[in-house]
């Protein structure tokens, strides 16, 4: 193993060797003999987590202080679980009667194969004080907020949502913060449907502009049930998501959708992984990524169809666009097909603005930037409409904001 | 602004040479458009019409090696296209493209004020602007399901042509250069067109049909009619001659121009 030596993390153990308890030192001695996942890691091959060396990684303390209020402009909802800098915070969050909710010390990681996502779980299970588990309680609904608000250093939240059949989740997760301040949220989450039970999770990454936020998400979703998610990535230095659903039993399904804006210098990065495990299992994913600037972004996304997974029906669309020559966008759709009778489309294009469509809109009287904007915002607009509207206002004002021309292009969108 | 006379020069082409990929396409065309007139373009496939009606709105691809284009007293080749839009210059597109997810409403008005704001208008607020664009659409007897929908998507081609002349009956333009707007219409969508077409037909305004078929003409009567082959304007007549090219075809007038 080509373990590259991580020199944040060789640091933070000489920092927190007296305060880490025994498993979790071990889980950390584990990952330094591993190392943090690099680009020659096939997962990672377009992630670069080198700007992670010069930073500390050592968690940020627990506490609010009287002062830590949320962000007023987040599309906040009435019931919430706060983690501020990565530990749950009781008195910010606000739950429901019906939820259960759990925290409980972080055990250690399973052992057996460590992929290099499963690095990222190490990092999180190192260093994160406790694991929170929520319970939906059977055919109960319940909608909440997820909030990571990083206001200083590293937080790791870790978090499992059990959402028990015939039970549904709305999730909305946002990562959050000021752009001051150099955070790192390494955040672990996962999703455990039973029968019938639908989760639905919205995923905010409107972290400040020097944060690094990396997510790990991981679905198991049983017979009936439904695992959706939708997120956009418009903010933080670098962000990078791992989305993993397991379709595990008959007639589970899962629609991802998501979009990502890469201005400036900003890197996003997605992962997708459908694992079709059993048959008559939809799965759906669209994408759309834009960069400018200088901004980098990647989309690797891969569908495997187990023998014996047949009746699989699996979509996979994700479209990438480039505004300037410095710009670049990665992406690999792949596909392994194991089963018969399964019916699965997937591609992946990156691609400029069309210059016919640019050319028609000049043909009408509008200068080019304002036509450039646009036709980026209409580039969007498939996703954007799966949002609901209050977090569809919320993108669009967040996205525009970052198009040139903004004030003059929001009317234009069908 | 000074206003438009019946009879005031509105397109000046002298000897425009003009290549596409490398190719030369445009040999040293002329033409004349007045205001209060209609030419129409007739020639076989590959002539250059569409390449001379996208050089007037200003499409990048095409290398302009000569000649000279002036509109309305300016040079029209040093314009940005949208700069020409503004100033009252509109293609009407040979294949209008679709542009899913832009609203064609809010495309149109946003062009709608683009060239009023040019002109020292008055920029139309989203009240007014649905009064207008209502009994534009009446004229063109297009429903209003389609001002939801974005521009051309899904459109047929049919309807796709009925919306360019809604965007000019709506813009209303000084010159309008209409490339094969009549193709792919029905019997129909043909009077209607022609409807919206004859509407703009003003002193103060001048038209440009590229058409393949004298039946456009029967709607539309044009002043002249210029059959461009080779590159080149090889005969300007007025409105017989369309119907001696329905008779005759084109091969005697481009191997005419080829001998000279
Ligand atoms: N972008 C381009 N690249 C290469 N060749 C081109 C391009 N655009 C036009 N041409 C060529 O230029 C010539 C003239 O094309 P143009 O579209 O102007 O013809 P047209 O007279 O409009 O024909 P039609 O009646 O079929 O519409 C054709 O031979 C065409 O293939
Ligand atoms: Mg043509």
């Amino acid at each position: 193993m080509s373990a590259r030596l991580s020199p944040a993390l060789t640091r933070v153990r000489a920092l927190l060797a007296d305060a880490l308890s025994p498993t979790r030192l071990d889980t950390l001695d584990r990952l330094i003999a591993l190392g943090l996942p690099t680009p020659r890691d096939d997962a990672f091959r377009y992630t670069n987590l080198r700007l992670l060396d010069r930073r500390d990684l050592a968690p940020a303390a627990a506490g609010s202080n009287t002062t830590t209020t949320l962000p007023a402009d987040l599309p906040i909802g009435a019931d919430r679980l706060v983690f501020l800098n990565g530990h749950f915070d009781v008195a910010l969050s606000r739950l429901p009667a019906t939820l259960r909710v759990e925290t409980a010390p972080r055990t250690t990681c399973d052992a057996g194969s460590i992929s290099a996502v499963d690095r990222i779980r190490l990092l999180n299970t190192a260093l994160s004080g406790t694991h929170t588990t929520v319970v939906v309680p059977r055919n109960t609904q319940v909608s909440l907020d997820l909030i990571a608000l990083s206001t200083a250093g590293c937080g790791y939240p870790s978090l499992t949502f059990q959402v028990e059949s015939g039970a549904q989740l709305h999730v909305i997760e946002q990562h959050t913060g000021a752009d001051e301040v150099e955070s790192l949220t390494a955040a672990v989450i996962d999703f455990e449907l039973q029968d019938g039970a639908i989760a639905d999770h919205t995923l905010l990454q409107v972290a400040g502009n020097r944060a690094v936020v990396i997510g790990d998400v991981r679905a198991h979703v049983g017979r009936d049930a439904t695992y959706r998610h939708r997120s956009a990535a418009l903010g933080a230095q670098l962000s990078r998501f791992d989305v993993t659903v397991h379709l595990n039993a008959a007639g589970a399904s899962t629609a991802l959708s998501g979009l990502f804006l890469a201005d400036s210098t900003r890197e996003h990065h997605l992962r997708t992984l459908i694992h079709h495990a059993a048959p008559d299992c939809p799965s759906d994913q669209l994408y759309r990524g834009v960069a400018s600037g200088r901004g980098r972004g990647s989309y690797d996304g891969k569908v495997i169809v187990d023998a014996g997974a047949n009746g699989t029906n699996s979509a996979q669309s994700s479209k990438n666009l480039l505004l300037s020559p410095d710009a670049s966008i990665e992406t690999r759709p792949q596909l392994e097909i194991n089963a018969h009778a399964v019916k699965c489309s997937h591609g992946a294009t990156t691609g400029s603005l069309d210059e016919n469509m640019l050319f028609y809109l000049l043909s009408r009287g509008l200068d080019r930037d304002t036509a450039r904007a646009v036709l980026t915002y209409a580039f969007l607009g498939d996703v954007l409409k799966g949002f609901t509207p209050a977090i569809r206002a919320f993108v669009e004002a967040r996205a525009l904001g970052r198009l040139p021309a903004a004030d003059r292009i929001r009317e234009f969108v069908a | 602004m000074t206003q438009i006379q019946r009879g005031d020069l509105v397109l000046d082409i002298k000897n425009l040479v003009a290549n596409v990929a490398g190719r030369n396409i445009l040999k040293g065309l002329d033409l004349t458009v007045r205001a209060g007139e209609v030419h129409a373009i007739m020639g076989p496939n590959g002539a250059g019409k569409s390449t001379l009606a996208q050089i007037l709105a200003g499409r990048p691809d095409y290398e302009i090696k000569s000649g000279t284009v002036t509109y309305l007293d300016e040079d029209l080749l040093a314009l940005a296209p949208e700069e020409r839009a503004r100033r009252g210059v509109f293609l009407g597109f040979q294949y209008p493209v679709e542009i899913p997810g832009v609203n064609n409403v809010y495309l149109l008005k946003a062009a709608l004020n683009a060239r009023r704001r040019q002109a020292g208008l008055q920029e139309v607020d989203a009240f007014e602007f649905m009064a207008i664009i209502r009994e534009k659409m009446k004229l063109m007897k297009m429903d209003e399901s389609f001002l939801k929908r974005g521009v051309n998507e899904g459109f047929s081609g049919g309807e796709k042509k009925r919306n360019e002349i809604l965007q000019m009956t709506v813009l209303e333009p000084t010159l309008a250069i209409l490339d094969e707007t009549d193709s792919g219409l029905d019997i129909d969508a043909l009077k209607v067109v022609s409807t919206g077409v004859n509407s703009l037909r003003q002193d103060d305004r001048a038209i440009i049909l590229v058409t393949h078929y004298q039946r456009l003409l029967d709607y539309i009567v044009p002043d002249y009619v210029h059959v461009l082959a080779g590159g080149r304007i090889v005969r300007s007549g007025d409105r017989t001659l369309a119907l001696e090219l329905e008779e005759r075809g084109y091969d005697w007038l481009v191997e005419g121009s080829s001998a000279a």
